[in-house]
């Protein structure tokens, strides 16, 4: 005999049916919905396609530096003027206005599971001025030199160094690696004597009463006048009074005549106006800007001057010296 | 004759599941995809003119103190809500050279999230450097796995071009905006550092790393270009930490003495107010850093900080 089905049991049926056609609706539609948070982390280690992946055969230009307590925590980058930005992002331009050619670097880790690691950098410059000019608009007041090259300071946790046409950071993740950096620093250094002679202008600075740390060349857009570069600049003290000297040898005398009225029209376009000198300086400027006085010459192939003073007496006394120590 | 209409029925359901099952998954959205995408307002209503200023050296315990001033996490983030945290990762540095987010206070936000009820927090950046490398040593990923959040590392399907309403700059540019599928929360969490070329990175400034493509190009306009980045982003908190400040030689720093113990930590729901307490910790004002004064202008926040009455407090 055939069961009978009552109304209600064919009602819950068709409830239950339909249920479960919502079900597979609702599973159908969230199948095709793209969930980062579940798809992606599941393969967190994936790195980005665009980016090249290092390969970890290529050979280490830094192998011979390293000690065998240190091993690769990575496989060696190279940047060049177009990605060095991809390195260190709004850094960039200081290095590119100073004459960049390329970076090379690369992380060593020291001992198991990679917590103390270092990275050396080392940018290879456009000649030894540029490589000084990266080296001096960085430096650490609380640096503390080192006796590698005329120009390496250390931190707690890293080195500093300008070496011919190479400016080298090497940086630690801890200070208990500060040995180990500064050991790598010394093999790069033997290993690439300099014939010397770089950095010349530095010796035009007089040296009474000189911070010769100061020493800082300064590629572009000097003391805020786009057209004035490649100028380098020390710090003196004379009594209480702090002064900033500078020195920026041009193409030839008259280029540097030109310079020294353009920088003054640039002043005088500023706000300064010209006052009478008191030095015995031919076609020296001085001009007064708020409560600061500036000071500047052309002699020889050579702009320089005062920065800035705020002791006239003091910026004219250095101002004289400076013009006596020139070429 | 039941039992084979059920069997037939059994037969059919997996028939036509086994048909309709995808074993792969759907793929992330194309880059190809024309179709312009913008961020949603992530902002809490009624919230936006909360800050907070909070002395100490502890991050945890400042971020304590900062966020019972402005009514706890859960003023901010509700039960079932998907947070997207976004970090600076942008390189990869060790967490000492504060260069990148703090990961002990990336760890306490988003543990603080999952315990205020959120159904999930994810952390995400698109690094200058190597995203891998980025996460992994600076502690960042270590931090956000540990507090039971997960890293989104950007690939190329993620990212969806946008363009700024009101802006110049950033037109049909590419967005990291896979991550923020979901999302109904948005906090930004940055360190507070000198920038070579825009005088600080910031909260603002942290935007950056949601931009894709070659975006260096940007650095030409740095100040309307971070003004537009504010103007993209609306977010629900954002935490600038100022406990350790970088004040020179940014935004990769690089040394120890690059750094100063400022024990500051800001949080707020106006990302201008935080830059422009931030600026103060830089020895710098407002009309040192033109962005920030460039977004007041067009309407992302204020710089005038007290007249969102902060709360100052010490965490010590």
């Amino acid at each position: 005999m055939k069961p009978r089905v009552n109304r209600t049991e064919s009602a819950v049926g068709l409830l239950i049916l339909l249920s479960l056609l919502g079900i597979c609706i609702w599973v159908y539609e969230r199948q095709s919905r793209f969930d980062p948070s579940v798809l992606v982390v599941t393969a967190p280690q994936q790195a980005v396609p665009e980016r090249p992946a290092s390969a970890p055969t290529i050979e280490s230009p830094f192998q011979s530096l390293i000690s065998e307590r240190l091993s690769p925590l990575g496989a060696p980058e190279q940047f060049g003027a177009e990605t060095l930005s991809e390195k260190i992002n709004g850094k960039a331009e200081l290095y590119l206005s100073s004459g960049f050619v390329s970076l090379q670097c690369q992380r060593f880790a020291k001992g198991e599971g990679g917590r103390a690691w270092l990275e050396i950098f080392v940018y290879e410059m456009g000649d030894s001025s540029g490589a000084f000019s990266v080296f001096s608009s960085q430096r650490r007041a609380e640096g503390e030199e080192v006796d590698l090259t005329r120009f390496a300071y250390r931190t707690a946790n890293a080195l500093f160094l300008a070496h011919g046409k190479d400016y080298v950071e090497i940086v630690g993740s801890e200070e208990a690696l500060i040995e180990e950096i500064l050991a790598i620093g010394k093999r790069f250094v033997d290993a690439r004597p300099l014939a010397g002679g770089e950095t010349g202008e530095l010796g035009v600075f007089p040296p009474d009463g000189l911070d010769p740390a100061s020493i800082t060349l300064l590629s572009a857009n000097v003391f805020g006048y786009e057209k004035l570069d490649d100028t380098y600049t020390a710090m003196y003290t004379s009594g209480k009074s702090k002064l900033m000297a500078f020195v920026s040898r041009r193409e030839s005398s008259d280029e540097a005549a030109n310079m020294a009225a353009a920088y003054e029209r640039f002043l005088l376009d500023n706000g300064g106006s010209l006052i009478e000198s008191r030095l015995n300086i031919p076609g020296v400027r001085v001009i007064q800007l708020f409560d600061m006085v500036e000071i500047f010459f052309n002699k020889g192939e050579r702009l320089a001057g005062v920065h800035e003073a705020d002791d006239r007496d003091a910026a004219e006394d250095l101002a004289m010296m400076l013009y006596g120590s020139l070429p | 004759m039941r039992s084979a209409k059920a069997g037939a029925a059994v037969a059919l359901a997996g028939g036509v599941s086994a048909w309709l099952f995808d074993p792969e998954g759907p793929r992330a959205p194309s880059a190809s995809e024309s179709d312009l995408v913008t961020l949603p307002d992530f902002s809490v209503s009624g919230l936006d003119r909360k800050l907070s200023i909070i002395q100490g050296a502890d991050r945890v315990k400042s971020l304590d103190v900062a966020l019972k001033a402005l009514g706890g996490i859960e003023a901010f983030v509700k039960r079932g809500d998907r947070v997207l945290v976004k970090v600076n990762a942008a390189f990869a540095t060790p967490a000492i050279l504060s260069a990148t987010t703090n990961p002990d206070l990336l760890a306490e936000v988003c543990r603080r999230c999952l315990k205020a009820g959120a159904a999930s927090v994810v952390v995400t950046d698109n690094p200058i450097n190597d995203p891998e490398s980025c996460f992994s040593l600076t502690g960042l990923r270590e931090a956000a796995h540990s507090a039971g959040a997960r890293v989104i590392l950007p690939r190329a399907g993620f990212f969806r071009p946008t363009t700024v309403a009101g802006g110049s700059l950033i037109k049909d540019w590419p967005l990291l905006h896979t991550p923020f599928q979901g999302v109904t929360r948005l906090i930004s969490i940055a360190p507070v550092k000198d920038h070579n070329r825009s005088g600080a990175s910031m909260i603002m400034k942290n935007w950056y790393g949601l931009l894709g493509g070659r975006r260096n190009i940007f650095h030409q306009d740095i100040h309307n270009t971070i003004k537009e980045l504010a103007m993209m982003v609306k977010p629900t908190l954002v935490i600038l930490d100022g406990t350790t400040t970088m004040m020179t030689n940014g935004p990769t720093g690089g040394s120890l003495s690059d750094l100063k113990a400022t024990n500051t930590l800001i949080v707020s729901a106006d990302q201008v107010a935080a830059d422009a307490v931030g600026a103060t910790l830089l020895g710098k004002t407002v009309s040192d850093l033109p962005f920030i004064l460039k977004a007041v202008e067009a309407g992302v926040g204020t710089a005038d900080v007290e007249s969102l009455r902060p709360v100052r407090a010490s965490a010590v």
